[in-house]
């Protein structure tokens, strides 16, 4: 047989017909398309010896303990901690700590800014010896700004402060300045602390427990346990139910507390020290009495908030309010905790009047009442205490047009988080060097001349010392689980070379040794035990012998501004939106609702009756102006809004950061201006009005 | 044409020459071979585990339950193959007795393994390079302890609407569930070659999305049961995070 080129044409043709019937076509088709997407340069998920350590969060303010997932010593997941007295879930910014290593913010190397402005690369060696030489020179002109108020970081600031002659060392504000305020002009040297874990009824006024009050995971775990209770029962068939916590909320915004709080009250923004003497008043003619010293001055000033009076001042509804202090009264072991929907500016008032209706009820250092912490521990020589540096008011530094040589902000990020952010970047640009310790280039780093990148908490020995709002005293120290990814050093660490340096001996050579100093405090744990994750616990307290309720100061300070043409401004704050710190982490960005942002515009809410009266509707875009600087945004109109009033998120608006958080809405901040609280001495923010007009 | 005279000389001619269907059906023939027979072969690579491994010696002789080795971690996710520390708890020293003359091959077979373990791998504290058969790519997110509690314990007791157990995983073949994706227990104890595609690098038996779809795509898994959930859910982001 003779294969001519016809002959060749058919078996070509047969072997193409043919190879359609078998599967080489549609294989090759497929792992071509598979091949398409494993190029080399993909990273892979590396495999490898699977460990544990546990941590803390120091990204999330509210100290959630962790527990990390290492693959090949590499931390690639963050769990819960369930043992831990703060643990028992994970919070939506504690769980981005792994996914945050990498991030793009993230400050890589020590930076020096030059003349033109832009930043270059500068070793540690000499980056120290700059911030020496400008110490030195500036000596008591020094000023230090903290931004992370749990930590013993705080008393290497305070003790080199110190050795400099300066006493300039703030926190940055938060809802725990306000309670230790609120216990000093009572005359009560402790910290304030709510036993959760045994109290039956939680009523919180403006407090937003599950976002940003306090130990935000350990109130959600209490929640979640208290509401699944009595389902667990009735699945085993037990038919007597268990104790569970009830939440309550006071607050102007159906935030996530308000969501599963049992009720919820809406009230104005700003009104929460008024709905508490309104409480008082109400308990009082109960035939409930306080043993403080000046109960029948504070008797007169709350009997002039009637029911009437309180629900005429603050929106709230009677009815509703008769049924919370039924069951205020009802309850074994109620608390109140007064607070702010964005865990800051509610100034000291609401909280005394918080704490008077706390001594109504009876449950000062009570089980399952408010409790009175013993101060945290100093152990390093010439440092000031958490007390002390509660005391400084850092507003009022900004606004008293302070302007040292040298300030030091350790994880802080004060030109975002304050309130007027453009005047307090004015501020800090005034200030001839100015240093950032920072794990990422903030709006306050990128200000600077001098920005060291620290370590995140998983990168970094640190430790935690009793949040604002948790019921017992409580340390623990993060070991280090992971090998740190950037060029960092420890703001500790640094700064005690440089007061070698610089000849002071602050009594420890690295931060370890605090650490270890501050172990020996609490009994029966090691350092090594709390490093391994343990937390030491006490359950002391401060004896009350003698306190005032300070009916006088409430008088002048607890007052509700009218609204006239503008809105009442209520921010609230998300948790998974991040922090000033963080801004919003990336894999936080799939959280983000349509909602919540359209586009780079973010929304704002009023509701329905709000909307008609000013003559808006769902959708419009909107301008809000507080006479001073104005935001744009879009209007939802949504129900859970107060009265009369605009719901804000914070969170939004970073011009610095990353691509995840930058070009997303406008900071609510920029609407809000302090302004000092009469008699207490530090500033307040949670009343301010705005102007909503279609743009 | 050329052609034409060629065919003109009548039916000896055509044999002859290369006309009619014959080289068309020869050229299919060759082309259904080389892709049903030798094309798989060359697209998947074979390679053998590092020693011999018997899955019957382990559940039968010692009585070792799969989750013995194959284990779920702390955090819920699953720990896939056995550690060294894991599988010298039992074979710090060889256990198996040593193979006489007549013993069978088997025999022989398993005491050369274990030997070839501890000497390589228990003394040295090496661990063992264990070639997977069946894993998913990393860009899908697929947890065992999802499928685990979730199939397995349905699909041991529930039947379809004829009344025919939904016996995925039987009581007396609980393993059933795993070989949906995994080799069956005889095929591995038959010690077959690990393939992978040698264009993509995935192993033959990594599952594609229409397979994952045989159940996530199954209507009768949509079915609500009553609180609030389905069994499988479809949606892009339950494997693709």
């Amino acid at each position: 047989m003779v294969l001519d080129r016809r002959g060749f044409m058919k078996f070509i043709a047969g072997a193409g017909t043919g190879i359609l019937a078998t599967p080489v076509v549609w294989k090759f088709t497929d792992d071509a398309a598979i091949w398409t997407q494993n190029w080399s340069w993909i990273p892979r998920n590396e495999g490898g010896e699977n460990t544990y350590v546990h941590a803390v969060s120091k990204m999330d303010p509210s100290g959630t303990p962790m527990r990390v997932r290492l693959v090949n010593k590499r931390p690639v997941r963050v769990l819960p901690s369930p043992e831990h007295p703060l643990g028992g879930g994970i919070s939506s910014l504690a769980v981005a700590e792994v996914q945050m290593m990498h991030s793009p913010g993230r400050v890589k190397r020590p930076l020096v800014k030059g003349p033109d402005g832009g930043f270059s690369e500068i070793d540690w060696p000499g980056a120290a010896e700059l911030l020496q030489g400008k110490l030195e020179e500036a000596k008591d002109r020094v000023a230090f700004i903290s931004g992370d108020e749990n930590g013993s970081t705080n008393e290497i600031l305070s003790a080199l402060a110190k050795a400099l002659g300066s006493e300039d060392v703030f926190l940055m504000p938060s809802e725990g300045q306000c309670a230790a305020k609120a216990c000093e002009l009572m005359g009560i040297e402790a910290q304030l602390g709510y036993d959760f874990e045994n109290s039956d009824y939680v009523l919180a006024i403006g407090a937003n427990l599950l976002e940003s009050w306090g130990t935000v995971v350990r109130n959600r775990r209490l929640l979640k346990e208290g509401q699944a209770a009595p389902f667990r029962n009735e699945e085993k068939g037990v038919k007597e139910k268990t104790p569970v916590i009830t939440f309550a909320y006071a607050g102007p915004v159906q935030n996530n507390t308000a969501a599963v709080a049992r009720p919820w009250l809406p009230i104005y923004p700003g009104a929460e020290g008024i709905l508490a003497l309104g409480i008082a008043n109400m308990l009082m003619a109960r035939g409930k009495v306080a043993n403080a010293g000046d109960f029948g001055a504070f008797r007169t000033l709350a009997s002039r908030y009637t029911p009437e009076e309180t629900a005429r001042l603050t929106g709230v509804d009677p009815k509703k309010l008769e049924q919370v202090v039924t069951a205020l009264l009802s309850a074994k072991a109620p608390v109140v905790v007064v607070g702010s929907e964005f865990n800051q500016g509610s100034g000291a008032a609401p909280l005394l009047a918080g704490f008077a209706v706390n001594a109504l009820l009876d449950n000062i250092n009570k089980v399952g009442g408010v409790a009175l912490l013993p101060p945290a521990v100093v152990a390093m020589k010439g440092a000031s205490s958490r007390a002390e540096l509660y005391k400084k008011d850092l507003c009022s530094w900004f606004a008293g047009k302070n302007t040292p040589a040298v300030l030091v902000m350790h994880e802080a990020n004060p030109v975002y988080a304050l309130p007027d952010p453009a005047a307090v970047a004015e501020a800090i640009k005034a200030v001839p060097f100015k240093v950032s310790f920072s794990t990422f280039m903030d709006e306050s780093a990128a200000l600077c001349d001098l920005v060291l990148p620290i370590g995140m908490g998983l990168e970094r020995i640190d430790d935690l010392e009793s949040p604002y709002g948790c019921g017992k005293t409580i340390y623990c120290i993060s070991g280090m689980a992971s090998i740190p990814q950037e060029n960092i050093r420890s703001t500790a660490n640094t700064l005690l070379y440089i007061a070698r340096q610089m000849g002071q001996d602050l009594g420890f050579e690295l931060f370890e040794d605090l650490l270890k100093a501050k172990a020996l405090y609490h009994e029966k744990c090691s350092f090594d035990v709390l490093v391994a994750g343990q937390a030491a616990e006490s359950d002391a307290l401060v004896e009350l012998d003698g306190y005032s309720l300070r009916p006088d100061i409430m008088a002048k300070a607890l007052t509700v501004k009218t609204a006239t043409d503008t809105l009442r401004l209520a921010p609230f704050a998300k948790l998974n939106l991040g922090t000033a710190k963080t801004g919003i982490p990336p894999y936080n960005n799939k959280t983000l609702r349509a909602k919540e942002l359209d586009g780079a515009l973010m929304t704002v809410m009023v509701n329905g009756a709000t909307a008609s009266q000013k003559g808006l509707s769902d959708g419009d875009r909107v301008t809000l102006d507080n006479g001073k600087r104005q935001i744009p945004a879009k209007l939802r109109v949504f129900e859970g809004v107060m009265n009369d009033t605009v719901a804000v998120c914070l969170g939004f608006g970073h011009t610095a950061l990353d691509e995840f958080s930058q070009n997303k809405g406008a900071n609510v901040m920029e609407l809000l201006t302090a302004a000092p609280e009469p008699e207490t001495g530090l500033n307040a923010w949670s009343q301010a009005g705005v102007a909503v007009s279609k743009s | 044409m050329e052609e034409n005279k060629h065919c003109t000389d009548g039916p000896s001619c055509r044999l002859k020459c290369a006309c009619g269907a014959t080289p068309f059906l020869i050229g299919a023939i060759v082309a259904l071979a080389f892709g049903w027979w030798i094309f798989p072969d060359l697209i998947f690579s074979k390679q053998s585990q590092p020693f011999y491994f018997s899955h019957s010696v382990h559940a039968d002789t010692a009585g070792a339950s799969c989750v013995d080795c194959h284990s779920f971690r702390d955090d819920g996710s699953f720990s896939g193959l056995p550690t060294l520390e894991n599988c010298a708890s039992c074979h710090s020293d060889i256990l198996t007795a040593e193979p006489g003359p007549d013993s069978a091959k088997a025999e022989v077979a398993a005491y050369e393994a274990e030997k070839t373990f501890i000497e390589e791998y228990v003394n040295t504290g090496r661990e063992v390079p264990w070639l997977t058969h069946q894993y998913q790519p990393d860009n899908v997110f697929f947890s065992h302890a999802a499928h685990f509690q979730k199939c397995y314990t349905c699909h041991l007791t529930m039947k379809d609407r004829d009344g025919r157990a939904l016996n995925l995983g039987a009581p007396d073949n609980p393993q059933k569930l795993c070989m949906t994706c995994h080799p069956s227990l005889e095929e591995l104890d038959k010690g077959i070659p690990v393939a992978s595609n040698v264009l993509t690098d995935y192993s033959r038996t990594t599952m594609k999305m229409w397979e994952c779809e045989k159940c996530h795509a199954y209507p009768g898994h949509f079915y609500d049961d009553g609180k609030g959930r389905t069994f499988a859910n479809n949606a892009c982001y339950t494997c693709h995070k």
